[in-house]
């Protein structure tokens, strides 16, 4: 039976052949980008699984929802291991910031690296496997080093690295490390990246001062005895945590929050959280499987479509197999073995389309996929799509082919084009809705991009590069500063902490005249120097920014923006005085107020902020970039001369620059992406659910020669049929029109919330999408109509 | 070959050395050779002859519905051999009504929609297309029929809907491809009764067909043979 069913299938393949390649092209393109999309899914969805006991690991977060941190104190994890019983290990991490970055030495091979700090036990609570060395001791003495394979072959080559030192320049002096273990490289799918790390004892032992409970830096993580499953067992631990803190650290208030996010979900549910930096959103994941199930959707629709229609030819066949005694379970199995065949022919396209696509993909989406044929997973994905595909586009023209009944359809009274005419039409109305939607998506994320770049930021982006600056370095600034502005191209130079917001402080901690007791409003703080307003050209509303001519500018001096001024409910702010607590208490009056400027992206509202000039002795660890500006057009000079005066002045510091204007754009990467990929996934959307039309047209034409026919002899023009044949579909794609706007509108509606500030959805961008899909349809059915209008109607009307 | 009958009034079509044939590889197939024919205004023809003599196909060259492979043809003057398509669209559908063995109504317009058709692409007015459609319901009796759909009419009449529709832009030419081939004798002699009418009122009608008692209604009969015209018949 199985064998006749091929046999069938494979003939109806070859009998209609430009159907079957309509639908293999279909459906192997569908299936290509939904084998991308979900390797793409798969991929997202595997951070940090291979870890042995993953799910019992979470990390601990700090502050309520407004403000939550990823960062603790470095006393808090020793204390749960001891207090918390139910706790089986708690560990810690410090990713310095990437500003922070260290030089590293072994002979003559030299590099920055970014440096991590992590408690004695974090390889027992983190399984990552190693190569070298032991684990349970490779943290233990302060002098060690861990660093990850890569690092050992950067540095030593084919040798084994254990025992040997590794030398690090920090603050100015060189200390030597000895390498303890070596562990395999973190994979790409691993949240936690840290080439090289160094014990926590190994700060102490330089003799830095360790502000304890009021040093939050450091990410805590607990390893769980039992996977506590409920959401009451978590907040009990939370509880139990915070009251831990609170025992040990009385200055903490009492409003303080603690949480636990599950490390498998820290990178695709970490959005949001500060000091976490992930590349994952989970909204993220949700939109690219729409996006697959909507092009295996429109894929599976032109099957059905022009499966039915075709098989209104095929009626006879339904017909006598029913009269020599078929049950329609068996028809219905016939039609799904023509699918499925169909749907694996496709799915050889497929492979080929993935083939042919992955590394412009990967270059699309970020990411690194690969294709296994030898991963067992991947084959079972590529199979569940096929079938899901062959099973999905197959399901409805089974179910409808094998209804006819026999004696109607041997009678001849079935008339070929009448049966499912309706749902046909229907279902293209479904894909073209579906392809219009994701037009008009593409085009809001497009114009809300658009909006961003083009907006003012209260602040000049362009023309600033960015140099990092760290610890004693800092020593040098002074002059380099002078020698800069010997060039008339340099239009300004400033210091301050890195200018993207991720780096900053920020506390409660700030008293001014009248705050209401439960006021707990946060506050950003950038510590930065007199030069800052003039060279990023930040506007100011009210009073002045720092000035040399003021030295207590230095010590007892804020400027602040507009929505501080708001937080803090003040009418005239001017010389109100203000104390703000970071690392010490500060005092001092407000001499001025900025306009509001956009320092964070677009996703938030401009939250307030207080400027300070850092104190003389804190600012090796504030001052984190230079910024210089230069005069537009001059880049390659400027960055010329810049860099040759850094040599000169700064000597052994790596010169490490970026274009402030290029960072900014990474807090956008996200919809970067999706705006690429949403341009190539509804192009393709529409690709085939014009490639269907294409189909359904020619088979309209086929149905209506003899009506053509008939209107050509009674002096139909060529036009006129055309448009007769057009209008059809036309009217169709306008009715998709209608559906497909409302259902934009409700998702891009909800899509621009995540921005404070954005765009609207207006008319023209509709209008654009509606014209774009009516242009593609008519392009495609004019190909045909004109095709029928121009057949000789003789031919059509010589059978009598 | 010329009319024997004189009359006064011009030729309305005229053949000279008219020939079809098609290409299968080296080899002319003919289906008609060497065709001289003149029909004036106001005749009645019928052409004769057996399956695959060309009666169709000759049908088909007056209405300008298909090409000869050599020879002239000129109608009303114009040499319609030189004419490109869209000239011969305006001539015939301005001068020509055609009526088919199966009708050819379009099945998913109604009656009165389909009477309509031919005034759509004449471009005719709106109210005028109204009563134009209107009196010739009228003329062929079948006001009542006007809302129904082709497969709701018996096969007589859809054929008088098929020549209501043939008439309704007052052709000077109608060209019948067996009017009569489908229906039963009864239905058959009513529609050829009506041609006779249409006739008399001035039409040029010519038929194909197969029957001699239908033949006869006509005033000359052609009769084909193997593509070429037999010796001609006088009634």
């Amino acid at each position: 039976m199985l064998k006749s069913h091929l046999i069938i299938a494979l003939r109806n393949l070859i009998r209609f052949k430009a159907f079957s390649s309509i639908n293999i092209l279909g459906l192997g393109v569908g299936i290509g980008c939904t084998i991308l999309i979900l390797l793409w899914v798969q991929d997202e969805l595997s951070y940090d699984r291979s870890l042995k006991n993953a799910e019992n690991i979470y990390m601990v977060l700090r502050g309520d929802k407004e403000a939550l941190t990823a960062v603790t104190s470095r006393l808090l994890a020793p204390t749960i291991r001891e207090e918390l019983p139910e706790v089986a290990d708690a560990t810690n991490l410090f990713k310095l910031p990437e500003s922070f970055n260290f030089y590293f030495r072994y002979g003559n091979k030299g590099f920055e690296e970014r440096l991590s700090l992590a408690d004695t036990n974090f390889f027992s609570v983190f399984s990552f496997a190693f190569r070298e060395g032991d684990r349970a001791t490779a943290l233990m003495d302060p002098g060690s080093a861990v660093i990850t394979d890569g690092i050992r072959k950067k540095y030593f080559g084919d040798d084994n690295a254990v025992g040997k030192t590794l030398s690090v320049t920090a603050f100015g002096k060189e200390y030597p490390m000895r390498v303890s273990a070596v562990v395999d490289d973190f994979p790409h799918n691993s949240t936690i990246q840290s080439p090289i790390i160094f014990p926590n004892s190994w700060l102490q032992s330089l003799g830095l001062k360790d502000y304890g409970w009021k040093n939050q830096s450091v990410q805590t993580f607990i390893h769980l005895k039992d996977r506590v499953r409920d959401d009451a067992g978590i907040r009990a631990l939370s509880s139990q945590i915070k009251a831990c803190e609170l025992r040990h650290d009385v200055f903490q208030p009492e409003t303080l929050e603690y949480s636990l996010l599950p490390l498998t979900r820290s990178h695709l549910y970490g959005g949001g959280i500060k000091f976490l930096t992930t590349t994952g959103d989970i909204k993220y994941v949700r939109i690219f499987l729409a996006i697959a199930a909507i092009i295996l959707l429109i894929a599976g629709i032109n099957y059905m479509n022009l499966t039915t229609a075709l098989g209104l030819r095929r009626t006879k066949e339904v017909g006598i197999k029913k009269a020599v005694g078929a049950s329609r379970e068996m028809l219905v199995a016939q039609f799904l073995v023509e699918s499925l065949v169909l749907a694996f022919i496709a799915m050889a396209l497929a492979m080929l389309f993935v083939e042919l696509f992955l590394p412009e993909f990967n270059q699309l989406s970020g990411k690194q996929l690969v294709i296994e044929y030898s991963n067992p997973l991947f084959v079972a994905l590529i199979l569940t799509v096929t079938v899901i595909a062959g099973l999905l586009s197959g399901s409805y023209p089974a179910f409808f082919l094998s209804s006819f009944a026999p004696d109607q359809v041997l009678k001849g009274k079935v008339k070929p084009g009448i049966g499912g005419v309706f749902t046909r039409k229907g279902l293209v109305v479904f894909q073209f809705a579906l392809s219009i939607v994701m037009i008009i998506c593409t085009i809001v994320v497009f114009n809300q991009l658009a909006f961003i770049r083009n907006s003012n930021l209260g602040f000049d982006k362009e023309n600033v590069v960015c140099i990092s600056l760290t610890g004693e370095a800092n020593n040098g600034y002074e002059t380099l500063k002078t020698r800069l502005e010997t060039d008339p191209d340099i239009l300004g130079v400033t210091r301050s902490e890195s200018m993207d917001s991720k780096g900053w402080n920020r506390t409660r901690g700030v008293g001014w005249q009248g705050k209401q007791n439960g006021d707990n409003a946060s506050f950003w703080v950038l510590g930065a120097d007199v030069d800052l307003a003039s060279t990023y050209r930040i506007a100011m509303s009210q009073g002045r920014f720092f000035s040399r001519q003021f030295p207590s500018d230095q010590t007892n001096a804020f400027v602040v923006n507009e929505a501080a001024v708001k937080a803090m409910g003040m009418k005239s702010p001017l010389n109100q005085d203000i104390s703000v607590f970071l690392i010490d208490r500060r005092e001092g009056k407000i001499i001025g107020v900025t306009k509001d400027f956009h320092f964070a992206s677009f996703h938030t509202a401009v939250e307030p902020l207080i400027i300070a000039i850092p104190d003389i002795n804190q600012q090796n660890f504030f001052y984190r970039t230079v910024s210089i500006r230069f005069r537009p057009g001059t880049v390659s000079n400027s960055l010329a001369f810049i860099e040759k005066t850094w040599k000169e002045q700064m000597r052994d510091v790596p010169f490490s620059y970026y274009f402030y204007d290029e960072s900014l754009k990474a807090q956008y990467s996200a919809e970067q992406r999706m705006e690429t990929i949403f341009k190539y996934f509804s192009f393709l959307a529409i690709l085939i659910a014009s490639l269907g039309l294409f189909g359904l047209a020619s088979f309209s034409a086929a149905q209506r020669i003899k009506e053509i026919g008939i209107r050509k002899v009674l002096g139909a023009t060529v036009t006129d049929i055309t448009l007769i044949l057009s209008r059809e579909f036309v009217m169709l794609v306008v009715l998709s029109n209608v559906i497909a706007w409302p259902v934009a509108y409700y998702v891009m509606d909800r899509w621009l919330e995540n921005f404070a500030y954005r765009t609207g959805i207006s008319w023209p961008t509709f209008l654009l999408a509606g014209a774009i899909a009516l242009s593609v349809a008519l392009l495609t059915v004019s190909y045909q109509a004109i095709r029928a209008a121009l057949a000789n109607p003789v031919e059509a009307l010589r059978y009598e | 070959m010329t009319d024997s009958r004189s009359s006064a009034s011009e030729p309305l079509i005229r053949l000279r050395g008219i020939a079809r044939w098609y290409s299968s590889g080296f080899m002319k197939s003919y289906v008609l050779r060497e065709i001289n024919l003149g029909i004036r205004e106001g005749e009645f023809v019928s052409i004769m002859g057996p399956s695959g003599s060309g009666k169709s196909t000759l049908l088909h060259i007056l209405g300008m519905l298909d090409e000869p492979s050599a020879g002239e043809y000129e109608f009303l003057g114009e040499q319609v051999h030189k004419l490109s398509a869209k000239e011969k669209t305006e001539l015939h559908k301005h001068y020509i009504g055609f009526v088919f063995q199966s009708y050819h109504l379009i099945d998913d317009l109604t009656v009165y929609e389909n009477l309509e058709t031919p005034l759509l692409y004449k471009n005719v007015k709106s109210s005028e297309r109204k009563s134009l459609v209107s009196d010739v319901l009228d003329r062929f009796q079948i006001v009542a029929k006007k809302d129904l759909f082709p497969n709701q009419l018996s096969g007589g009449q859809q054929q008088l809907v098929g020549i209501a529709r043939a008439v309704i832009t007052s052709p000077r030419l109608i060209l019948a491809d067996e009017p009569t081939g489908n229906l039963n004798s009864a239905q058959g002699v009513e529609i050829m009764e009506l041609f006779t009418k249409l006739n008399r009122e001035g039409t040029t009608i010519v038929q194909v067909t197969h029957s001699e008692k239908n033949a006869s209604y006509g005033r000359r009969t052609i009769n084909l043979l193997d593509g070429r015209v037999e010796e001609p018949t006088h009634d």
